[in-house]
């Protein structure tokens, strides 16, 4: 492998990411999926706020907004701790103090209203990651554009290149989305202060970018393996979709089928926004971990079959 | 002995169960014009596709410049090849995609950009430097990849098909680029070409590969000497017993009416004699009879024998 050639091809695949059909795609969808969770969690804030603020004593319009939120907040705070909660929970009223304390550590401590855009955007971002990752070369492959470069430089190369000019681009994307939801929320909702918005905003988008690095070498893999974008494209959805879903359905019948989430980081991706710096750590491990993985074998793939 | 450009040891691929080459090995001598022959499914792209690394052979070995192509990353720069089937990027200007090529061969960005304006000069295309690929026709693309293909220095160059599809005017503009280039840096360059008459004109020395086993590899001159063609037309329609003489010619083989004045002779050339040798005798033989010949050709004799060792229907089949 060589570092030069592989700048070369990351920044190459940057540049040109957004020019193809998918990226632009990816662009769009990336952006109108954050700006509508944003906009979904803010609103009812919103239209309270102007509810009340147009009712004859009421305060000024920053402090009704922060008792609206915090009212918000106070009913919300035990669902997102049932959410949390790794215990069997029957109930919303049944006690768990380490959910209790991690949903307080992301409602009080933390700006409740971006903690729970991320924790909905954590959700949905696989599959975001999938659209923008499948024909990171199973396209090249089919249409064998990979031919011209494959005696300029080493298969090594042309994997980890795109692989870095792909995540050049999410990286770019993600800090783009943050940056316009931060500025939104900073200008509508007056009671958080900019440094607490930006830093949280910064905490979350690397969050979101260290979750997405095993979805996107697990998308590589399939995609030097299939070979088809469209085969690539619908066997990571499956995959993707189909962990949370065949663990949540088998876990009705065996307990033990509830750990198929850890063989992607659904089963530890929300520790990132734990309060405990060790629980944080463990799932970045986790993430690490699941992507060398898929790496190695997408890179076994990609260097060893007929391109 | 010097270490030949290409060496090709008891090569084999199969595809599920059918096998595109089966045991082949021959060499491709270090400086010469190569010329790979074969029917359609021969398994001439398939023996280009494993010597640029893009597929892995079943069994076999093969070794460019001294280099096993397992460690094809060592050729970097060293070869080239225009592949038959391969596209371009649709959405980056040709210049900017040949620029990035060159760029991974080595060269800086300005001295990239500059070579890449030469190199599209050479195959005519240099105006649509700006444009994408959507402007370019099928034959504007062939050159396109011949171009690229001609970037920066390289020994070996592996030519898929690269006239196919071009107009006779560009098809003899890529032939002398590739005379150039032999003549001038010593480029060893291999042609895969449907064209025979295209092969004799250019290569050296050919191979003939059919349904994946090769039937020869040779010199050119080697392979056509036991079946030249020598086309002649007379003042005169030659009589049964002046065509007797003809064939009595130490190394005339056969002799064929082609029109009322035109004869095609097949030649066996003997060892001690050259086709030279021959010709005289048989334009002697007419003359010694008053016959005036009023026009004499050498016929595609490299077609006659591919049909000879591939048979006639595979060589029909379409290109």
């Amino acid at each position: 492998m060589n570092g030069r050639h592989v700048k070369l091809i990351a920044s190459y695949s940057a540049r040109h990411s957004v020019r193809g059909g998918i990226g632009l795609v990816f662009l769009l969808l990336s952006l109108t999926f954050g700006l509508l969770v944003a906009h979904i969690m803010m609103q009812p804030v919103e239209m309270v706020a102007r509810e009340i603020g147009n009712r004859a004593n009421a305060g000024r319009a920053e402090d009704v907004t922060k008792d609206v939120l915090a009212e918000i907040t106070r009913r919300t705070k035990p669902v997102v701790s049932w959410m949390l909660s790794t215990k069997k929970k029957q109930s919303l009223t049944d006690a768990d103090p380490e959910a209790d304390r991690w949903a307080a550590f992301l409602l009080d401590e933390r700006p409740a209203m971006l903690s729970a855009i991320f924790l909905i955007l954590l959700f949905g971002w696989p599959f975001i990651v999938s659209f923008g990752a499948f024909d990171l070369y199973a396209g090249d492959i089919s249409s064998r554009q990979l031919r011209y470069q494959l005696l300029r430089v080493d298969r090594g190369s042309i994997f980890f290149g795109r692989l870095l000019g792909l995540l050049i681009t999410f990286v770019l994307v993600l800090v783009l989305l943050g940056v316009t939801m931060t500025t939104y929320m900073g200008v509508k909702l007056p009671m958080y202060s900019w440094s607490s918005l930006i830093g949280w905003a910064a905490y979350g988008t690397c969050a979101i970018a260290i979750v997405s690095l095993p979805y996107i070498a697990l998308c590589g893999w399939i995609s030097a393996a299939v070979g088809s974008s469209f085969g690539s494209l619908s066997i990571n959805s499956v995959i993707i979709g189909g962990v949370p879903l065949v663990a949540t359905l088998g876990k009705m019948q065996f307990e033990q089928a509830g750990y198929l989430l850890y063989a992607l980081p659904w089963g530890f991706q929300t520790r990132l926004f734990h309060h405990d710096p060790t629980q944080v750590a463990l799932a970045v491990a986790g993430c690490l971990l699941l992507t060398a993985l898929f790496l190695w074998l997408g890179y076994r793939k990609f260097t060893t079959r007929d391109l | 002995m010097a270490e030949p450009a290409l060496r090709i040891l008891n090569l084999s691929k199969a595809f599920g169960k059918t096998k595109a080459l089966d045991d082949v090995s021959f060499e491709v001598p270090m400086g010469s014009i190569f010329g790979l022959l074969g029917p359609n499914g021969a398994g001439k792209t398939t023996l280009f596709s494993i010597a640029a690394g893009f597929l892995n052979a079943d069994a076999g070995q093969l070794r460019v410049l001294g280099t096993d192509i397992a460690h094809v990353a060592e050729l970097q720069g060293r070869m080239t090849i225009l592949p038959q089937d391969a596209s371009f990027q649709k959405n980056v200007p040709i210049m900017e995609q040949l620029m990035f090529f060159r760029r991974l061969d080595g060269s800086d960005g300005p001295t990239a950009e500059r070579e890449v304006l030469l190199a599209l000069e050479k195959v005519g295309i240099a105006e649509y430097r700006k444009r994408g690929i959507h402007a370019l026709s099928h034959g504007m693309l062939k050159r396109l990849g011949i171009a690229q293909a001609f970037l920066g220095n390289p020994e070996v160059i592996l030519l898929d098909e690269p006239t196919s599809g071009l107009d006779p005017q560009n098809a003899r503009q890529i032939r002398d680029l590739v005379r150039e280039l032999q003549r001038q840096h010593q480029v060893t360059t291999v042609i895969s070409s449907h064209n025979l008459a295209e092969i004799q004109e250019l290569c050296d020395h050919v191979a003939i590969l059919d349904h994946g086993k090769l039937r020869v590899a040779g010199s050119v001159h080697e392979i056509t000497r036991q079946s030249r063609l020598l086309e002649i037309e007379t003042s005169r329609p030659l009589d049964d017993g002046e065509r007797s003489v003809l064939l009595a010619v130490s190394g005339v083989r056969t002799l064929e009416e082609r029109g009322p004045r035109r004869y095609r002779l097949q030649l066996s050339v003997p060892a001690e004699l050259s086709a030279d040798d021959v010709v005289m005798a048989v334009v002697r033989s007419l003359l010694d009879r008053g016959i005036a010949p009023r026009a004499l050709s050498e016929g595609n004799s490299l077609e006659e024998y591919f049909l000879s060792v591939t048979g006639e229907a595979a060589a029909a089949a379409p290109a």
